[in-house]
C-alpha cells in the first residue's frame, strides 16, 4: 500500500485543464493497474470460495455468473476507493475553488472506468481459469456474454460517478485551512471515510430504487 | 502565481494503459453484442399470455431445442395482458410460419426454462413470417390443475389397485402350483424327448450307415452294368453292320421267290386241272348226247 499512498508531488502545477488531465492520466502506471487487477483476483477467489464451500453452489456456472455479477456491482465501489488512495494525496495536497475541479473530477471518473476495466477483465479470468474444465478462451467469452449491457453500462457509470465524487470530497477537504503534516495525514483519513461511507450509501440507495426498477424485473 | 508548464503527452506507460483499457471495452463491448446477436440481422415476434411468471427477459428462444433468439422485452399491457417480444435470428425465420406456437419450456427437470417454437412446415417454401407479427402462446399445465387431477383419480387408482391387489392373492398361489405342475410335467417331457431322441438318432444314424452302404454297393454294380451294357451295344452294332447285306440279300430272294411264286401260283390257277378238279361233272356233261 505505500505506493498507493504516494505523497503528491508539490512541483508547480498549471491550472490548464489539459495539462491538468494529463498530469492524472500519467499516473495510470503499472502498481495501479497491478493493484486493481489483484484486488479483481483476490475478491473474486474469495468469492468463489464462499459460493462453494459454505453456500454449497455446486454448479460451475452457478458459481461463475454469481460471481462475476456480484464483482460487477462491487466494482465501482472497490476501484473508486482504491483510486482514492492512491490520488487522494495528490488532490488534497491542492487548494482549488469548486469552480476549478472540474478537470480533476473528469479525469478521476475516467481513470475510476479505465481501472474498472482491469478490475473486470481480472475478475472474469479469475473465474474462468478457477472453475474451468477446458477452453479457457469460451469460458471467457461466455462470461463476457453473460454481462447484461445494461448492468454494464450502468457499471460504468457508477465508476465514473463514484470517481467524481471521490475526487470532490478530496478537494473538498484540501480547502481546509489547516496544514501540516498531521493535517494531511487526517484530511485523508478523512476523505476516506467520508468516501467510503458516502459510495456504501450510494450502492445501497442503487440497489434498493435503481436496480430493481430498471435491471431487476424480468 | 503559479509557473506554467508545456502540455506534455502522457509517459508511454500510462499510454499503454489506456490503450489496454480501451482494448478490453472494444472486447466487453463485442463479447456482449456477439451474446445479444446485436451483429446479425433478426426478426422481432411477440405473443401475448395471462401470466408473466417464470419469463425472463434474455431467456433463450429455440426451436426443435437450438437456440434461435432470445426474448427481449416483456411488458404487461393495459388490459392485464403480458406482451412478450422475441427476437428470431434471420436464418431460421423461414422455420416460423403462422401455425407456429410459443411455449414455456424447461431444459430437464431444474434446468433453464426457454420458450420454445414450434416449427411450422407448412412455412417452408412460402413468404417468411413478418417484423413483429404475433404467435400464439400455449401455457404450461398449471401445477394446481395437475395435482386436483392427480387427487380426483387417486380413489380410483387406489380401488384398482385393492382389487388387483386381492385378485393376486387368491389367484397368484393356484397360478404359481399350475405352474409348478406344468413345469415338473414339461421336464419330464423334456427328459422322455431326450432319450427317444438319442435312441432316434442312433437308430437313424445305423439306417444311414446302411443305406451309405447299399448306395455304395448299387454305384459299384450300376458302374458294371453300364460297362456290359455298352459292350453289348456296340457287339450289338457290330452284329447289325455284319449282317445287314445278308438280311438285304435274303430279302431280296425272298422277293424274287415270292414273285416267282405268285406267277406260278397265277399260272396254275388258270390251268385245266384246277377247272377239272373244281368241276367234275361238267366234263361227263359234254360227253352225253
Amino acid at each position: 500500500m505505500g505506493a498507493i499512498l504516494t505523497p503528491a508531488p508539490m512541483a508547480a502545477v498549471s491550472d490548464e485543464p489539459i495539462p491538468r488531465l494529463i498530469r492524472r492520466f500519467e499516473r495510470l502506471d503499472g502498481r495501479l493497474v497491478a493493484t486493481v487487477t489483484g484486488t479483481g483476483v483476490v475478491v473474486c477467489l474469495g468469492f468463489i470460495e464462499l459460493l462453494r464451500s459454505p453456500l454449497q453452489q455446486l454448479s460451475r456456472v452457478t458459481v461463475e455468473l454469481l460471481a462475476v455479477r456480484a464483482l460487477l456491482f462491487l466494482g465501482p465501489l472497490l476501484v473508486s476507493l482504491l483510486l482514492l488512495l492512491r490520488d487522494g494525496p495528490l488532490l488534497l495536497g491542492e487548494r482549488r475553488s469548486p469552480g476549478t475541479w472540474g478537470p480533476e473530477l473528469l479525469a478521476s471518473g475516467l481513470l475510476s472506468v479505465v481501472l474498472l476495466l482491469y478490475y473486470m477483465a481480472a475478475v472474469l479470468i479469475t473465474a474462468s481459469l478457477t472453475l474451468n474444465q477446458g477452453d479457457v478462451v469460451a469460458e471467457v467469452g461466455f462470461l463476457i456474454g453473460k454481462l447484461e449491457p445494461a448492468r454494464f453500462a450502468a457499471a460504468l457509470i457508477r465508476t465514473g460517478l463514484y470517481g467524481a465524487i471521490t475526487a470532490a470530497i478530496c478537494l473538498q477537504q484540501a480547502r481546509r485551512a489547516s496544514s501540516g503534516p498531521m493535517a494531511m495525514a487526517s484530511r485523508m483519513s478523512r476523505s476516506f471515510l467520508l468516501g467510503l461511507g458516502l459510495l456504501v450509501c450510494l450502492d445501497l440507495l442503487w440497489t434498493i430504487t435503481v436496480d430493481p426498477l430498471r435491471m431487476g424485473g424480468g | 502565481m503559479t509557473p506554467t508548464v508545456p502540455p506534455r503527452r502522457p509517459g508511454p506507460q500510462s499510454l499503454v494503459f489506456l490503450a489496454g483499457a480501451v482494448g478490453l471495452l472494444g472486447l466487453f463491448v463485442v463479447g456482449i453484442a456477439r451474446a445479444g446477436n446485436w451483429l446479425t440481422p433478426s426478426v422481432r415476434l411477440q405473443f401475448r399470455t395471462l401470466d408473466a411468471a417464470g419469463l425472463q427477459t434474455g431467456m433463450a428462444v429455440r426451436i426443435s431445442g437450438y437456440a434461435v433468439g432470445q426474448v427481449r422485452r416483456i411488458l404487461l399491457q393495459p388490459d392485464a395482458q403480458v406482451l412478450v417480444e422475441l427476437e428470431l435470428r434471420d436464418p431460421y425465420r423461414s422455420m416460423v410460419g403462422r401455425r407456429s406456437r410459443a411455449e414455456l419450456a424447461q431444459v430437464g427437470l431444474l434446468g433453464d426454462s426457454y420458450i420454445a417454437i414450434t416449427p411450422d412446415p407448412a412455412a417452408v417454401g412460402q413468404a417468411p413470417i413478418g417484423d413483429g407479427e404475433t404467435l400464439v402462446f400455449t401455457s404450461r399445465p398449471d401445477l394446481d390443475d395437475l395435482l386436483a387431477e392427480v387427487a380426483s383419480s387417486r380413489i380410483p387408482l387406489q380401488r384398482a389397485v385393492s382389487s388387483g391387489l386381492s385378485l393376486a392373492e387368491t389367484r397368484l398361489p393356484r397360478s404359481l402350483d399350475q405352474l409348478d405342475q406344468t413345469l415338473a410335467a414339461s421336464r419330464r417331457l423334456a427328459t422322455r424327448l431326450e432319450s427317444d431322441a438319442q435312441r432316434s438318432s442312433s437308430e437313424l444314424n445305423r439306417t444311414l450307415g446302411a443305406t451309405r452302404q447299399l448306395a455304395q454297393r448299387l454305384e459299384g454294380r450300376a458302374d458294371g452294368t453300364a460297362a456290359d451294357l455298352s459292350a453289348l451295344i456296340r457287339r450289338l452294332e457290330s452284329t447289325e453292320t455284319q449282317t445287314r447285306p445278308l438280311l438285304l440279300q435274303t430279302l431280296r430272294e425272298l422277293t424274287t421267290m415270292a414273285a416267282t411264286t405268285n406267277r406260278l401260283v397265277k399260272t396254275l390257277n388258270e390251268s385245266w386241272l384246277f377247272e377239272l378238279i373244281d368241276r367234275p361233272g361238267d366234263h361227263l356233261k359234254d360227253r352225253r348226247p
